[in-house]
């Protein structure tokens, strides 16, 4: 979850929404790493998870098989197209730090992840863990939101979401115990 | 491309606009005009009632009752609250709103998702092949009769590298951005006009036409890219767009569209080699 961090401070840096996320293998470590990038590329789907997936099989040359035996690591909980993506690809498992209100496709909004709905399609299921490092990835966010983002389509709800999402962080400083914050994920 | 059939177009509406009338018991008493707006208020303060805001808190006594003496000698006694049957949810459509307030007197609020029907364009959806030359084809890709799923059409080309997400939305999604052109199908004018700079990384007022139903991923797409309408042909077991979810329509998700399904149902059906518009092997696209 360092790792995946670091991609989200990245993306903040580039004047991104700060989501970051790799792909960790069992047994080669991690495989792929993304972070959100729809403003460089003006597209609205170029999220971390995609970005990582993409970099993974079209550049690396990973197969599918390979991508399918990680676990995910990523700072905020993966939307529903994301959600969905992951499930198609067939992941291991999904470890999130913030949870997402109003897209989360791991359990917020819809569960994507374990749903019989998705598994119409015929992908299995898959486990997902969220608040993992959670304070972190909602302190990037709200350093982004603080700072206005130029790009974003939709300004008035902002300062909801930024009160929001103050008080959460807040909340969670206090309430996190230190020992979770400091653990390490095995595999990033 | 055939003769547009209308009767074969479907809405995919949200889910609670199609809900049927649900009753659940609520207290009522009789009491006299003249306190009712000391005890309205005294309630309202007292039992708050969230779940119910969409019931008006009194409604008159039925007209034609008891004779005016009869009903001022009963007033004068300590009534008993007796029960009463209200509709449970809030209307989500006018229809409902006027079927259901018949039992109850009713407020509506039509949520973003019921209004953007009510405010369907005026033009019945083009024909996709004239859609898409009308908006500079970026979007031909999708247009029925082909493939709904690159990956699959393209598998011979792909087969060094496999991509499983290589859907049709996606994969004209990139092409889009790619070509540093804003979407295909946005309206130079009218509710969906695309906003010069910061918004071009959207697809703003784009109508987008696919054989299959999308997947959640790709109906998640669309309203990231913020497009307006969305038509298909086939619906697909695990579909998100009126199948297994109706992602075009979720309450807190900032934007909605509109959906059509059964647009050249049975043509599309015919070009994917299906034998019938039920298909139940269908994977969505």
């Amino acid at each position: 979850m360092d790792l995946a961090l670091s991609e989200a401070a990245a993306a903040l840096e580039a004047g991104e929404v700060p989501v970051g996320c790799v792909f960790a293998h069992p047994a080669r470590g991690v495989i792929g790493r993304g972070r959100n990038n729809t403003v460089a590329s003006r597209n609205g789907t170029r999220h971390a998870e995609l970005e990582a997936i993409d970099r993974m099989l079209d550049v690396d040359g990973v197969p599918p098989e390979s991508v399918a035996e990680c676990t995910l690591y990523v700072t905020v909980e993966p939307c529903l197209m994301c959600a969905s993506a992951l499930r198609q690809l067939r992941v291991s498992r999904v470890v999130f730090g913030a949870a997402n209100d109003k897209f989360g496709g791991c359990g917020s909004v819809l569960s994507l992840h374990a749903d019989d709905g998705a598994s119409a399609a015929g992908d299995p299921p898959y486990p997902a863990v969220g608040g993992v490092r959670k304070a972190e990835a909602v302190a990037l966010l709200r350093l982004f939101y603080a700072q206005e983002n130029q790009n974003a389509p939709q300004p008035q709800k902002r300062t909801r979401k930024q009160l929001e999402l103050g008080a959460e962080a807040a909340r969670e400083t206090q309430h996190l115990p230190g020992s979770e914050r400091g653990g390490r994920e095995p595999d990033s | 491309m055939s003769v547009l059939d209308a009767s074969s177009l479907a809405f995919v509406p949200p889910p609670e606009a199609e809900r049927d009338l649900e009753l659940m018991e609520v207290s009522v008493a009789q009491v006299p005009p003249q306190s009712l707006s000391v005890l309205v208020r005294a309630l309202t303060d007292a039992l708050p009632q969230p779940a119910l805001q969409h019931l008006k808190r009194q409604r008159a006594a039925l007209a034609g009752g008891l004779p005016a003496a009869v009903a001022a000698a009963l007033d004068s006694l300590p009534q008993p609250p007796a029960s009463h049957f209200v509709p449970r949810h809030p209307p989500a459509t006018r229809a409902q709103f006027e079927a259901w307030g018949r039992v109850w007197p009713l407020v509506f609020h039509p949520s973003a998702a019921v209004r953007a029907l009510a405010t369907w364009l005026p033009d019945p959806p083009p024909a996709p092949a004239e859609a898409c030359d009308r908006n500079g084809g970026a979007l031909r890709k999708q247009r029925l009769g082909e493939e709904a799923r690159l990956g699959e059409a393209g598998r011979a080309e792909e087969e060094a590298k496999p991509h499983p997400l290589r859907h049709a939305i996606m994969v004209e999604r990139r092409r889009c951005a790619a070509g540093g052109k804003r979407g295909a199908g946005e309206a130079e004018s009218g509710p969906g006009r695309c906003l010069d700079g910061p918004d071009q990384y959207l697809c703003n007022g784009c109508d987008v036409f696919v054989t299959v139903e999308p997947c959640p991923m790709c109906a998640m797409a669309l309203v990231h890219s913020r497009i307006r309408r969305l038509v298909y042909a086939l619906p697909a077991p695990g579909g998100a767009c009126g199948s297994a979810y109706r992602v075009h329509t979720i309450p807190s998700i900032n934007h909605h569209y509109q959906v059509v399904r059964g647009l050249l149902r049975d043509e599309a059906a015919e070009a994917l080699g299906l034998s019938g518009p039920a298909a139940s092997d269908l994977k969505p696209g």
